[in-house]
């Protein structure tokens, strides 16, 4: 007996060989077939592109994805467009207000830091329906090797704060002469790039997400923002949490005066490492630094 | 497989180009499995030339999921179906198949006979039907027993059992070919 996979193959590699001369008269056939059912078609039933796409699961959603990675893209490694898309969104809400804002961050005078308020689940929220908050994100990628922020960090006297292992993060709040020392810095040292600055205006106790780039990562970091105003009305809990790939964290309701700012340094190593020495890690390694503003923009 | 799909789209658009490539790409499988399934020549030929003709006269209908070859495979499989029902194929072998056939005495034939073909084909003609369909669209159509099944509205566990059965079945035969 022949075994059954000799069946098999004998029965798939049967040569067949055809005609040339009839093969010729079948495709003429054909294509005149073709032709003919092309001529009797009307406009309006041939085929849209965008309409076939949107037929098939996958084929929509390879164009999602297309579309979303356009427009992370843009958001990420494009600055200015990102600038401008923010703005785009502000315009939509309201020009003025945001003149008031940048007016406002211009001639605020620099207050102290205040101290982070832990979450307390108990706390009763003004929740008032109708506040606006802005919120802009500078990203900057720091070379490892680079000395002038660690020296700032001395100089100015910020501690950072751990706040989470995956990605490896630690933060500090900075006040308004701080923040406007540090983006001296930034603008000025070796080693340290501005990646983008995406911003958003997000409605009180509502999600904002966007993407931040990682520093010599593959993987995308997203940054996702919820602002809330408790009673005193002169700052804003923030509850941010950042996803990497598959892990992440959340700092939940990070208090800070509306002058404030937060900065966050995202280190590649491994946790273990960045345990041993927090302030050498931001010097002797590559890390991304991610500065949040956020303010109150208007109340309806 | 996606060269398939882009051939299909542009078929769409009513390229020739495309419904060149697939008829030149997919005519000898057709041709194949009409042979198998019909017995006759002259009718697998017919029934390849109409689904070639059928795919060209309204590509718009074509509604692929799968890949192109199961689907045309499907095409000829019902064809060679409605054929037997119509009652154009009344025996498995016909005169011109029992005739020493060559190009030369029959030089509008499509199909260039061969031995080998020959007897393969006589071989299959003495499954029945349905065996012969699952072994052919399984083996030479490349199908899965799930598309198989759903084409013949049958359960997949019936179709494996018809292919298995007409395997043993061809391979008794072919090997009581031999040993003679």
């Amino acid at each position: 007996m022949r075994p059954k996979e000799d069946i098999k193959k004998r029965i798939g590699s049967v040569p067949v060989n055809t005609s040339a001369k009839r093969d010729k008269q079948v495709l003429d056939d054909v294509l005149n077939a073709l032709e003919q059912s092309r001529k009797e078609l009307p406009v309006s039933s041939r085929p849209n592109i965008w309409r076939i796409i949107m037929k098939n699961n996958v084929t929509r959603l390879a164009a999602a994805v297309f579309v979303i990675a356009a427009v992370v893209g843009v958001a990420q490694f494009d600055s200015a467009r990102a600038a401008f898309a923010g703005t785009a969104r502000v315009v939509a809400t309201g020009l003025a207000g945001l003149k008031e804002f940048i007016r406002d961050m211009r001639t605020r005078e620099p207050q102290p830091p205040s101290a982070v308020v832990p979450a307390k689940p108990d706390e009763q929220q003004t929740a008032v329906q109708g506040n606006r908050i802005f919120a802009s994100v500078q990203v900057f990628s720091v070379q490892s090797g680079q000395d002038g922020l660690r020296k700032f960090f001395e100089t100015e006297g910020i501690e950072l704060t751990p706040a989470g292992s995956s990605p490896n993060t630690s933060y500090a709040r900075l006040g308004p002469e701080k923040t406007e020392r540090f983006i001296e810095l930034v603008g000025k040292a070796e080693g340290i790039e501005r990646l983008s600055s995406p911003s958003l205006m997000i409605l009180e106790g509502q999600e904002g997400v966007m993407g931040i780039a990682g520093a010599g990562e593959p993987d995308a970091t997203a940054l996702a923002l919820v602002a809330t105003i408790p009673n005193d009305g002169d700052s804003i809990d923030l509850s941010i949490s950042f996803l990497r790939g598959q892990s992440g964290f959340e700092i939940p309701r990070l208090r800070i005066n509306t002058d404030e700012a937060v900065l966050f340094r995202l280190v590649t190593t491994g946790p273990a490492q960045d345990k041993q020495n927090d302030q050498d890690a931001s010097a002797g390694q590559g890390c991304t630094l991610v500065l949040v503003k956020a303010k109150v923009f208007s109340q309806t | 497989m996606i060269e398939d799909k882009l051939l299909i789209w542009k078929l769409k658009l009513g390229d020739g180009a495309a419904l060149a490539r697939i008829y030149e790409k997919y005519k000898n499988d057709l041709l194949r499995i009409a042979a198998g399934l019909s017995s006759r020549t002259s009718v697998a030929e017919d029934i390849v030339h109409d689904v070639f003709v059928s795919l060209a006269q309204s590509p718009q209908k074509l509604k692929l999921s799968g890949n192109l070859k199961a689907y045309l495979a499907t095409c000829v499989a019902n064809r060679v179906r409605n054929s037997n029902r119509a009652g154009q194929r009344e025996q498995a072998t016909s005169l011109d198949e029992n005739e020493p056939v060559t190009a030369d005495s029959q030089p509008d034939r499509w199909i260039i006979r061969s031995e080998e073909l020959d007897r393969l084909n006589n071989a299959m003609a003495q499954l029945p039907y349905p065996q012969r369909e699952a072994v052919i669209l399984h083996v030479q159509g490349g199908m899965k027993f799930r598309t198989i099944a759903k084409s013949q509205n049958v359960s997949i566990n019936t179709v494996q059992s018809r292919y298995r059965y007409g395997l043993d079945k061809l391979r008794s035969v072919l090997d009581g070919e031999v040993k003679k």
